[in-house]
């Protein structure tokens, strides 16, 4: 059985809303997808990380400057 | 000119002045400023402050002072007396006059303060804002200036006037003096008022013209009784202070059929610019690079309208923190766009959002957003991301008879259709209501939480 961490189900709940309110069929999404394979915009994202930040506190985009992200685990990973 | 208003010999005997706790009648008010003179003559030919909440007592000193050729200062009588005297410290007052809500001219107090700038030599008003960047201004008129857009109307004398607007800034001091001018009534509302005590002291007091934002009178369809709205008899409605979009316009129409609909556009450093008065939003194109009433002059300059007015300030104050740009243009911040025939408000310069690279009006997505029902009010501003420098995000207000998830999925909708895939409000939420300014405007703080 796959256990998911928090962070990584806040990841796919903002996601999923993302894909909602832009009226987009939600591709599953766990913690293996591939970001860049969903067709997320830059705007997409952007509006992810500020949700996450709604949920979490924290926005890692802001200090950080260096990131390798591929999969939603990865993006996840930088709010643990 | 207040003071000749004010301390005119044959004061008419209807009241002056309504509040929710009283009235005063013309002869009281006249009695009351007369008084003021006589008991502060020390006040005269200095730099005064003064706290100015919509009472008759307010306008009797003010007229006291305009007597004694004072340079008077207009402070919020929302702002803590320690606040106020922090402020009219820096802007190096000598003293500082706190009228309370009721009571004598006895009871004003008189507060001293250090180190007084010298008195610019001939009696002046200055009225202090915030403005929208919220850096403090202090625009300084004089009587003339404020009261030369004013007229007296033969046809409508001894006019009732409801005053919505805060009394110390340039509309509330507009109402007064086209109400006083003209030995009117003025109703005075206080901004926490609730919506059906305002339309029942309309009734009341038979109140004729109505001044008030947009955004007041949205709030005052959401709540009161529509029936009862439309059995007041208001012959004039002035809409001022933000961009007066069609659909406020429509609705006032269909609930006041009778009435004149009149927006006016003005600023605190420009006075009153011009008025329109055909039931349109924005302005007909041919205002533009032409002389108006009162020899004002608008042109556009990359998107945004420059105007040169003789009902202008005189100038900022010498120890406000904003400073007139040189040349007699003035830039207003305003962005306009024009159509074939009409010139339509945008936004404000400062209220653009920028959603990575491109510009967003707030008005823009708001006025898309107005028009899907069930939608009662709405905010929108910019929500800094750390990705996309800011993105699009909303308030709504959902008509209590409508399912909100149900209109916010119409809105986005809308949006999806209508607007361009960075203007698209991102960040969407169903509030209570939307908080207006205490000059009546709506507040587009760029906050989201």
């Amino acid at each position: 059985m796959i256990t998911i961490t928090e962070n990584q189900s806040r990841i796919i709940q903002v996601l999923t809303e993302v894909f909602l309110i832009k009226n987009l069929p939600v591709p599953a999404l766990s913690p293996e997808t591939v970001l860049d394979q969903i067709g997320l915009e830059s705007l997409d994202f952007a509006h992810a990380v500020i949700r996450m930040e709604e949920l979490t506190g924290k926005d890692p985009f802001a200090t950080e400057t260096e990131f390798q992200i591929k999969t939603l685990s990865d993006l996840a990973a930088m709010y643990d | 000119m207040l003071s000749q208003i004010i301390l005119n010999d044959n004061p008419p005997a209807r009241a002056a002045v309504v509040t929710s706790a009283r009235a005063t009648t013309w002869p009281e008010m006249r009695e009351l400023a007369q008084a003021i003179v006589n008991a502060y003559p020390k006040m005269g030919k200095r730099r005064v402050g003064m706290s100015f909440p919509p009472t008759a007592q307010s306008y009797a000193a003010l007229a006291a002072l305009d007597r004694l050729s004072s340079d008077v200062f207009l402070f919020d009588s929302h702002l803590s007396f320690e606040e106020t005297r922090r402020r009219a410290i820096r802007l190096r007052l000598g003293a500082l006059l706190v009228a309370p809500e009721n009571g004598d001219p006895s009871a004003l107090s008189v507060h001293e303060l250090p180190d007084e700038a010298q008195w610019s030599g001939t009696g002046t008003v200055t009225i202090l804002t915030s403005g929208s960047t919220g850096a403090p201004k202090a625009a300084t008129h004089t009587w003339q200036s404020l009261c030369r857009p004013v007229r007296e109307d033969w046809k409508c004398p001894a006019p009732r006037w409801l005053l919505t607007y805060r009394p110390n800034l340039y509309a509330g001091l507009q109402v007064m003096l086209q109400c006083f001018t003209n030995s009117g009534t003025l109703v005075a509302v206080e901004p926490e008022m609730a919506p059906q005590a305002v339309t029942q002291l309309i009734y009341d007091t038979g109140v004729e013209f109505v001044s008030a934002t947009p955004s007041f009178w949205r709030r005052l369809l959401m709540f009161s009784d529509r029936d009862f709205l439309r059995s007041l008899h208001i012959s004039q409605i002035t809409l001022g202070g933000e961009v007066v979009d069609q659909p406020i316009l429509d609705m006032l129409r269909l609930h006041f059929p009778k009435a004149r609909l009149v927006h006016i556009y003005a600023t605190t450093e420009l006075g009153r610019c011009f008025s329109v008065n055909d039931g349109l939003a924005g302005f007909p194109v041919s205002f533009l690079n032409t002389v108006l009433p009162d020899q004002v002059e608008l042109k556009v300059q990359e998107q945004e309208l420059l105007v040169r007015s003789p009902n202008a300030m005189r100038k900022y104050d010498r120890y406000s923190d904003a400073r007139l740009d040189a040349g007699d243009w003035f830039a207003t911040g305003d962005l306009v766009e024009q159509s074939s025939d009409r010139v339509f408000f945008v936004g404000r310069t400062s209220e653009m959002i920028n959603v990575a690279g491109n510009k967003v009006y707030p008005i823009e997505v708001e006025q898309t957003i107005r028009t899907v029902p069930g939608v009662s009010d709405v905010r929108v501003y910019g929500k800094s991301s750390s990705i996309a420098g800011e993105l699009v995000a909303c308030d709504i207000v959902v008509d209590p008879k409508q399912n909100p998830q149900k209109v916010k999925e119409n809105v986005l909708q809308v949006c999806r259709t209508q607007l361009a895939s960075h203007q698209l409000p991102r960040l969407l939420k169903v509030v209570e209501h939307i908080d207006i300014s205490l000059a009546g405007k709506t507040l587009r703080t760029k906050t989201y939480d």
